[in-house]
């Protein structure tokens, strides 16, 4: 007889008897079928949890149970100061900064350090993996709509009728139609989010790269680019923004040229959307200007579009996609209702998790918890209480890597698919700080956002 | 997904009204903390379950390999406790 068979009949001699008389195999049983139902709920988490980027559903309201709105965007609540910001030259960025070019490039631009750096790693006996040949060219080739086309043209490019307008007028819809309208118009073009913002005059550059003043002029009814100026009518009072996802599986592979695929697929993809929304926009009557990085910061305008936060790589964390993100805006005279602006507990987290200042290869971004107004660099832009980051070391090291960088961006933990585990995570952490330093400590125990360091990108070639 | 989700109902179902007759017909004594500790011990294994399956999908075997080491610990270590002081003083058994 059986151990079984013997506490079978044990239970069946007793059957009076106060207490359990629940025998081992009902036991097993019922652990059995409670196991069987963690098992399904198990799958049920795993076919449910199709990274977000493999088409979910985009350009709807991002505000969900972990955002909440508010009046005030976080650059005024948590950190302080930027009133005092004045409008930034883009000439003194670091991309295009002579005292730069001079200290560490030997006063020629950056690229062409950065080329000699390409070159000396693919002619090696064996190119490290990442910078090899079709890495270094998937990279380049990744930005041709960036590059080579006249998306960001202030005039129209022919692909809207504008002649219809003759016979039938503008479109003349309220201010909340419209800002459904461009936010389901993005949605067909690609994922990411949308979200609308009132200019504000102070993140737009002073003077573009090349040293042409950018103007708000109540003298023009069109945008017009002239040698002497760059004129903006100040009837263009909506700003319409844009998220554009990087692609996902290269991210680990940060800061390797492969992982620079992703980048230019972003910027291209920027232009793509920048110039479809604004050309929509001159189709239904509008003025529309399309813009990638140049003419204004992107990151303040998305943070007044309610699409994130500032982190402390001083870069737009998203709610829904993290900070593996691009950003394009289309500024236009429609009357568009603007979004608020969001609050999600990034700045907070950003105070406890320094992951992408421990994983920043020139040590650019600060490891101080607090924000102050200590700048870094040159290029910074001084006058607010944040957390600067030394942009100068920071495309040094571009130079050096022979490929860009974006490393804080592939590491931010924000980064994860829309998955429960992440959303009860990042939802707890909206709510209270409490948790914060536990959860960045598991992203590292559970080895999240790992870099070209732990990751080789031959693996993704031969996936 | 729909099917699975019925599939968790059906199992939880079976679960629920093993357990109820057990209780019913005597064999099983749960005192209302008894409950509590199962229930909670029910969603600890799901969540075990859940999390190293989503982070399989996800490509993150390290952190399903974690969450095996750490929660799936936790959860083994509640089971056992579970079944020694609550279930084992209950189970007759022919020793």
């Amino acid at each position: 007889m059986s151990i079984q068979d013997r506490g079978d009949k044990m239970a069946e001699k007793q059957p009076d008897k106060k207490g359990l008389t629940l025998s081992r195999r009902d036991f097993l049983k019922s652990t059995g079928i409670a196991g069987l139902t963690a098992g399904a709920v198990g799958a049920s988490s795993f076919i449910n949890s199709k990274p977000a980027f493999a088409g979910e559903k985009t350009g709807q309201p991002i505000v969900d149970f972990t955002v909440k709105e508010v009046d005030q965007p976080k650059y005024k609540t948590f950190f302080e100061g930027s009133e005092n910001l004045k409008r930034f030259h883009q000439a003194n960025e670091a991309f295009k900064n002579k005292d730069l070019a001079k200290k560490n490039f030997d006063g020629k631009p950056w690229f062409v350090k950065y080329e000699e750096t390409v070159m000396q790693k693919l002619t090696m006996d064996k190119p490290p993996a990442g910078y090899t040949l079709i890495d270094q060219t998937l990279a380049n080739v990744s930005w041709t709509s960036y590059k080579t086309t006249n998306f960001f043209s202030w005039e129209p490019i022919g692909a809207a009728n504008l002649k219809r307008l003759e016979v039938v007028g503008k479109w003349e819809g309220t201010p909340e139609e419209n800002n459904k309208i461009v936010k389901k118009a993005a949605q067909m073009w690609g994922p990411g989010e949308t979200g609308v913002a009132e200019v504000n005059e102070q993140w737009f550059y002073s003077h573009e790269a090349n040293g042409t003043p950018i103007i708000f002029s109540d003298k023009h009814d069109k945008p017009v680019q002239t040698k002497e100026a760059w004129y903006i009518p100040k009837t263009m009072k909506s700003l319409i923004v844009m998220v554009i996802p990087m692609y996902e599986p290269v991210r680990k592979y940060v800061p390797s040229a492969l992982a620079g695929g992703a980048v230019g697929t972003g910027y291209s993809l920027m232009a793509e959307k920048a110039s479809k929304m604004a050309e929509f926009l001159r189709g239904l009557g509008y003025n529309a200007i399309p813009m990638g990085n140049e003419i204004g910061l992107s990151v303040p305008m998305a943070i007044d579009a309610g699409l994130g936060e500032l982190g402390r790589h001083g870069l737009l964390v998203n709610p829904k996609w993290g900070s593996w993100i691009r950003i394009s805006k289309v500024l236009t005279d429609m009357p568009i209702a603007p979004d608020k602006p969001i609050d999600f507990g990034v700045a907070e987290f950003c105070r406890t998790c320094m992951k992408c200042a421990e994983n920043c290869p020139s040590e650019s971004i600060s490891f101080d918890k607090d924000p102050s107004y200590e700048i870094k660099c040159p290029s910074n832009n001084p006058g607010m209480k944040k957390w600067y980051v030394d942009t100068w070391s920071c495309l040094t090291f571009w130079t050096e890597n022979g490929a860009g960088c974006t490393n804080c961006q592939g590491i931010c933990p924000y980064n994860k698919p829309h998955t429960w585990i992440h959303d009860v995570v990042k939802g707890i952490s909206a709510k209270t700080t409490v948790f914060n330093s536990t959860f960045a400590a598991l992203d590292d125990i559970l080895g999240y956002g790992g870099t070209v360091d732990e990751n080789n990108p031959e693996e993704w070639w031969k996936s | 997904m729909a099917l699975l989700m019925w599939l968790v109902g059906l199992f939880t179902g079976i679960a629920g009204v093993k357990i109820y007759g057990w209780v019913k017909e005597g064999k099983l004594e749960c005192q209302w903390y008894h409950w509590i500790i199962g229930v909670l011990w029910y969603l600890l294994g799901m969540f075990v379950i859940g999390f190293v399956g989503v982070s399989f999908a996800e490509g993150e075997p390290q952190a399903a390999g974690m969450a095996i080491l750490i929660f799936g610990g936790v959860f083994l270590v509640v089971t056992v406790l579970l079944y020694r002081f609550v279930f084992a003083k209950q189970i007759k058994t022919a020793a």
